[in-house]
């Protein structure tokens, strides 16, 4: 050992070394120091105080070293709070040479080494009552010397946030004669901060006065920034021994150095040291937060709980805990809490609802409680889920170092847990339980390997797999195949294809060997084609039944086709799966090879194959497909049409328009069909040809497709048929097409045209049924002239079709018509048409009710009486209402007059409640009709409330 | 003859089957019984038919079984659940219907699915149970109709998914609205742009309530209490009988342990409707936020007020919320630049334009998947291997949006959503509830 040179040359020395570095630091810093260093010191000294400033670096050397020593020796000059000696020399760390001094100061040292008396010295000069100060890298030290780290309360492990960045600061302790003068307000600062963890910065030894403020985003959302470094504190104090204890972080830009506030933090910090400035040192366990305290409140009267209590506290706490995510700080803060109530007494209610909350806001503080819980019976679940959500990397070794001492009961959770974490480091001790002698322990296993899918994790079952007896050893060939599946997921594609393998060639039944089979297939799709064909072919038809379903797996159209060759061969429900895989395919090529399977089978088979090819068919399929319809009935019927219609391709069409010339009358009706369905443009004038065809069926096949398809100019041909051949459906065609095309005028023109007062009756019937139905202003005429017609029927027929004229043009001539005519049919069919047309005449209401008066009278039947009842609400007024009541007489009148009195009710009984109540309460007491009665009740009580229908 | 259910993976059924089966839907027919395939009893022979079982058979169980039951080709040969007093009624009905006692009854599925040779499940579970017995079925090779909500969370519906694919399952959703002639018809007259381009989505679910308070009873005789909490965490049996209220088995949806309440209940109706008619019902949103109004009082814990939003890579917002806050109440709400279109039950279909509804869909048009019958389709599918009109896959799409919202308005603040990865972007904590950890010895 070197003999310790005398504190003289010590002095020397440090002189000397003080002077050159700071040389490094300008003038105008050096004012900018003089300016900042308070002018006072916070407390007079007791005595002559001596501060040992030690800048030795062994490890990173930090530029604000000379600018602290500057800002020491300002200090002292300026304060006279203490002297300062600068040194670098290890060797000070003797008990001599430290005597002299009331405290040391850290300034960045970085990485020393202290030998054992070293070590002893400064350790004792602190616990004698001496103090140690630490500035910013002055935890960068006491590596492999855990005491002094935890003394000093901090050791380097990284700093996300460099010198470039700007963090925000909150201060913890706001009446702390070292952080009084910020007056509780955080600040920002640009400077290097240092993250340090458990067990050295400790809260519970440690009173923290500042830690980083991670509410602000900016602190908080850095990279590198992990929950574990959540609570980051950055200066403190404590007691050690009779000693005292004070470091900041803050130190590392140079411009902290003129930092009016932060120097006035540090000249407190070191007259604390020193032993002049007194101050708490207890330490303060949490953040003081009135929200903390508000949760404290809620779990101790909430501790009570169990399972017969009401939950309305436990409610109280998760709401709070749900408002934790605006301050990570006060999340630690609530685990605390919850830790200690889980340590203490409580059901196990309230122990199960704590551990809830700890899965969702727990960290690994929380880990050794849980670890203990588990190891009891009834505490072990609730402690795993916990620890299952916690997860993380302490969470996981600790509990793979458990697993083996815990309960068998318990183990398995364990396993089951280990498996949802798909921890690769615990393979091998899994794999373990796979020759044990508990069968759940081994399916445990079992599982747990399945998911975890590593290789290591497949190897280990499949080297089991052959030897295990039968039911074992599906269960491992199923994990097998599962595990194979998580490493196809994770990319491992040629080991998952072994595994595959392996299972595909193992004695296991057919439903696990399809499964590998499906996995190889999906994974290889080179070798798919190969692979299905050899397994369409398999003894075992459950393999052959699963393989007809990969056969849309097969990449290319020639080995689809050969699987489709194979149909034949395999069971019903094998060719069901495979057409149905072909149609996941939509591979046309394939075609023609469906066609011959549907022309060649029946029933389930036939409509599969049907089914198919309206998914993947083109125009090639447009014959067949139409044969199979016209030769089938039912389902099979049903589907060749739905498929027609739904074939997709331009070509479709016209394939469908080229053999409607020379097709079979049967097939032709299916083609025209088809085009109705479709809508296929173009075909309406082959179609057309069609409408008058020999073939009853395609006659009538065509003229209903015309509905659909006709265009403008068909309809003179068609009108022209319908002269020539009265037909329903071609009457029906051309109004569908007039309605559809807004031709009704045009078309009107051309069935006057062909009208002929001395051609067929039935010709001239449905001629004025459709200009009747079309309702165009140039058809009213010849109806009107039609009603002197000679001709009954034809008279009726005009009759019938001016009563559903779209306006009240005709009502004088009904009315005439109704009350002269001499027939009575005539006379019937006018009135009722009159009646429909009262509410569209231009008059008022009370007009139109007497209009309708006269018609009641002219009524010889009750249903006319009974549709004028039921049009009068139309006219809302009084009159119409006393018309009703009229009526309630009259049997077979009296329930549309209820109705009818209901109705127009709800609508007047505003502007006349007495006169309507009346009459409503009248109708009440005398009707059988329960709705009647509920809905009177209803305007009597709300006379201002609509009601649906009116 | 029975063959040992281990050493066969297809049925003798299905060795067996002739081409005399039963017709088929197809391009939309019901599902009908040929006369020719009729056996002597007016149904098609034992071997011809699908054989069944029904897993759960409360409220919805016993009406899906009902209507499984109207189908001749359809032959049920045992029953499943936790409450023998629900699978005695089960029983009964089965029995009924065929004529004789041979209907069988379990508590436990596992022994169902040990012991009996089936070609497909009906299942109606509350919503913890749907993952475990879903997968379970899917890997003894059944093909299987189950409720809505697909899952419970996230995870436990991706892992349905897989071992439907993995096993080459026919999967069919309780979703029935797509079966529906006007459901149908609004999503195609949105998908083909009949309301021109679509901006946002409104979609109306039931309100929420609060629940009745607590009532601790003695488990009830044929409960099998244990065995219905499965892998929710433990509580002792609660019923609130003697509240006035109804028993367990109509109060799980309030509790968040069980399910997300009418969110999540009704999410794969309209929300699986509103995909439908926008073509993204095999994705989802990047963004979602809202809010919910939670309980202070009483059992249930999910929330009584609901309204959170929806954003998708495509621009497309689709705002979900209980029927009180929106416009058009319950249902589904499209608006497009040229219109919107309002559907929902009872053949409610309205536009902003009365010809937007008269328009035709022409062959080269988008069409959409037509049933006129969702359980006719699920056994059409059953017999040819087709996808059945509300797969597994869109299932779970639907109800992940119920469930990223859920998600959402826990935490308090929008998450961003990965569709692809199906992984919340930047939020470990948010994370967590995408899956739900399971009491011992119960895992997927």
């Amino acid at each position: 050992m070197k003999r310790s040179p005398s504190l003289v040359c010590l002095f020397l020395m440090a002189s000397l070394l003080a002077g050159s570095m700071a040389a490094q630091v300008s003038q105008d810093e050096q004012a900018r120091i003089e300016q900042a260093v308070p002018d006072r010191p916070i407390v007079k000294p007791n005595k002559p105080r001596r501060l040992l400033v030690f800048n030795r670096c062994d490890g990173f050397k930090h530029s604000s070293i000379p600018y602290w020593d500057k800002v020491l020796q300002t200090m002292a000059n300026k304060t006279g709070a203490f002297g300062v000696q600068i040194s670098s020399d290890m060797s000070v760390f003797t008990p001599e040479n430290l005597s002299g001094f009331d405290a040391i100061c850290l300034n960045n040292t970085t990485r020393l080494s202290f030998n054992e008396l070293q070590r002893r010295a400064l350790l004792d000069f602190v616990r004698s009552g001496k103090g140690l100060v630490g500035i910013h890298a002055a935890t960068d030290n006491f590596y492999g010397w855990d005491e002094a780290a935890e003394m000093i309360g901090a050791r380097f492990v990284k700093h996300p946030w460099t010198s470039d960045k700007t963090v925000s600061i909150k201060i913890e302790d706001p009446d702390h004669p070292l952080t009084r003068h910020w007056q509780g307000e955080g600040f920002t600062v640009n400077d290097e901060i240092y993250v340090t963890h458990r067990p050295f910065f400790d809260r519970s030894r440690l009173r923290v006065l500042m830690s980083l403020d991670m509410t602000d985003p900016r602190t908080r959302n850095l990279q590198g920034v992990g929950p574990e470094d959540l609570d980051t504190g950055i200066s403190w104090v404590r007691s050690y021994g009779s000693g005292r204890v004070f470091y900041c972080s803050l130190g590392h830009n140079h411009h902290i150095c003129w930092d009016r506030n932060i120097l006035m933090h540090y000249l407190a910090g070191i007259q604390f040291a020193l032993g002049d400035l007194q101050v708490q040192t207890e330490p303060i366990a949490y953040p003081r937060d009135k929200r903390v305290d508000n949760l404290s409140g809620l779990l101790a009267k909430a501790s009570g709980y169990d399972f017969d209590k009401a939950p309305d506290g436990l409610y109280a706490i998760e709401q709070a805990i749900r408002q934790l995510d605006e301050d990570p700080a006060y999340r630690l803060a609530a685990e605390g809490l919850i830790l200690t109530h889980l340590k203490g007494q409580g059901s196990l209610a309230w122990k199960a609802f704590l551990c809830r909350q700890l899965s969702n806001i727990g960290t690994e503080r929380s880990m050794d409680l849980l670890m203990q819980m588990l190891k009891d019976g009834q505490t072990a679940d609730m402690a795993r889920f916990a620890l299952e959500r916690i997860d993380g990397p302490q969470v996981r070794s600790a509990l793979l170092r458990a697993l083996a001492d815990l309960p068998p009961k318990v183990q398995i959770g364990v396993i089951n847990t280990i498996g949802n974490w798909r921890d690769r480091q615990a393979v091998v001790q899994i794999a373990t339980f796979l020759d044990g002698s508990d069968p759940q322990l081994r399916e445990a296993a079992v599982e747990a390997l399945a998911k975890i899918g590593t290789q290591d994790a497949a190897k280990a079952l499949l080297e089991r797999m052959d030897k295990a007896d039968r039911s074992l050893r599906q269960v491992i060939a199923d994990a097998a195949i599962r595990s194979a599946d998580a490493m196809a997921a994770d990319g491992l594609t040629g080991e998952a294809i072994g595994v595959y393998k392996r299972v595909y060639g193992s004695d296991c039944d057919a439903r696990i060997r399809a499964a590998a089979l499906s996995g190889w297939v999906r994974m290889d799709r080179s070798a798919a084609a190969g692979l299905v064909h050899s397994a369409l072919n398999s003894q075992d038809q459950g393999l052959v039944v699963a393989a007809c379903g990969m056969v849309d797996l097969i990449p290319d159209q020639a080995g689809r086709a050969k699987a489709l060759d194979l149909l034949p061969q395999v069971p019903i429900a094998g060719r069901l799966a495979i057409l149905t895989a072909i149609a996941r395919t939509a591979d046309r090529s394939l075609a023609p090879a469906v066609v011959a399977i549907a022309n060649s089978s029946q029933g389930e088979v036939q409509m599969e194959a049907v089914r198919t090819l309206g998914v993947i068919g083109d125009q090639g399929c447009v014959v067949p497909l139409a044969q199979i319809a016209a030769s089938s009935q039912g389902a099979v019927q049903q589907l060749a049409r739905e498929a027609l219609v739904s074939l997709r391709g331009e070509g479709v069409d016209k394939q469908l328009l080229q053999e409607l010339e020379r097709a079979q009358p049967k097939v032709q009706c299916e083609l025209i069909m088809a085009m109705e369905g479709r809508s296929t443009a173009g075909a309406s004038k082959s179609i057309l040809k069609l409408a008058s065809s020999d073939d009853q069926q395609v006659r009538a096949a065509a003229q209903r497709a015309l509905g659909q398809l006709a265009v403008a100019d068909d309809l003179p041909q068609m009108v022209r048929l319908l002269w020539a051949n009265p037909s329903q459906d071609m009457e029906d065609a051309i109004v569908s097409t007039c309605r559809r095309l807004g031709t009704a005028q045009a078309c009107t023109d051309a069935l006057l045209q062909v009208y002929d007062r001395s051609g067929p009756q039935g010709s001239r019937m449905v001629v004025l049924r459709t200009v009747g139905r079309l309702g165009a202003d140039n058809g009213l005429a010849v109806l009107l002239d039609q009603l002197d017609s000679s001709d009954g029927t034809i008279r009726t027929e005009a009759i019938r079709a001016l009563s559903s004229w779209p306006d009240c043009r005709p009502m004088d001539r009904l009315w005439q018509i109704a009350s002269q005519a001499g027939d009575q049919t005539e006379r019937v069919l006018a009135l009722r048409g009159y009646i429909r047309m009262v509410p569209m005449y231009q008059a008022t209401s009370q007009q139109k009710v007497a209009m309708l008066e006269k018609a009641m009278s002219t009524a010889t039947r009750d249903e006319e009486r009974r549709l004028v009842l039921s049009v009068l609400p139309d006219c809302v007024c009084i009159e119409a209402l006393r018309m009703a009541e009229a009526a309630l007489g009259q049997p077979g009148l009296k329930a549309e007059a209820e109705s009818a009195i209901v109705r127009l009710a709800g609508l007047l009984i505003r502007q006349q409640p007495d006169q309507v109540g009346a009459i409503l309460e009248k109708v009440r007491a005398g009707t059988d009709d329960e709705s009647i009665r509920q809905r009177i009740n209803q305007i009597l009580r709300r006379p201002n409330q609509r009601f649906r229908g009116d | 003859m029975m063959i040992p259910r281990e050493d066969q993976f297809l049925t003798r059924r299905e060795l067996l089957r002739t081409g005399s089966m039963i017709a088929a839907a197809g391009l939309g027919l019901p599902y009908v019984v040929r006369a020719a395939a009729l056996g002597r009893s007016g149904r098609p022979a034992a071997s011809d038919r699908i054989v069944m079982a029904a897993i759960g058979t409360g409220s919805q169980g016993t009406s899906n079984l009902r209507a499984f039951l109207g189908f001749p080709e359809v032959q049920f040969v045992a029953v499943c659940d936790v409450d023998k007093r629900h699978s005695a009624a089960a029983k009964r009905l089965v029995d009924e219907r065929y004529g004789n006692q041979d209907c069988r009854t379990y508590v436990d599925f596992r022994e169902l699915l040990a012991k009996e040779d089936l070609d497909a499940v009906s299942i109606a579970l509350p919503d913890h149970w749907h993952a475990i017995v879903s997968v379970a079925c899917a890997k003894a090779g059944l093909d299987i109709y189950g409720e809505k909500p697909l899952a419970r969370t996230i995870v436990e519906g991706r892992a349905i998914c897989d071992a439907v694919k993995r096993y080459g399952r026919v999967w069919q959703t309780g979703s029935w609205q797509r079966s529906e002639a006007h459901f149908r018809r609004a999503c195609e007259l949105v998908i083909n742009g009949r309301i021109g381009k679509v901006k946002y989505v409104e979609v109306g679910l039931p309100d929420g309530s609060d629940g009745p308070d607590v009532n601790l009873l003695p488990v009830p005789e044929g409960l099998d209490w244990d065995m219905w909490l499965g892998p929710a965490p433990y509580r002792p049996y609660q019923d609130f009988t003697t509240n006035g209220g109804r028993t367990i088995h109509y109060q799980w949806r309030g509790i968040m342990d069980y399910s997300g309440g009418q969110l999540t209940d009704w999410a794969g109706h309209h929300v699986d409707i509103a995909h439908w008619g926008l073509g993204l019902e095999y994705t989802g949103p990047v963004e979602v936020e809202g809010q919910g109004i939670y309980p202070k009082r009483g059992i249930y814990d999910v929330p009584k007020a609901y309204k959170f939003r929806c954003r998708y890579a495509n621009g497309i917002e689709i705002i979900v919320a209980n029927a009180s806050q929106q416009p058009h109440g319950m249902g589904t709400t499209w608006y497009g630049e040229l219109g919107w279109i309002h559907v929902d039950r009872g053949n409610t279909l309205v536009a902003s334009d009365e010809k937007i509804l008269r328009e035709r869909i022409g062959p080269d048009e988008i069409h959409l998947y037509r049933s006129d019958d969702h359980f006719a389709n699920f056994l059409h599918c059953v017999r040819t291997r087709q996808v059945s009109i509300t797969p597994a896959e869109v299932a779970h799409r639907s109800i992940s949006v119920g469930l990223l919202g859920e998600i959402a308005m826990l935490v308090g603040r929008p998450i961003r959503w990965d569709p692809e990865k199906e992984q919340i972007i930047g939020d470990p904590e948010a994370s967590r509830l995408l899956s739900r950890p399971m009491r011992g010895p119960w895992h997927l």
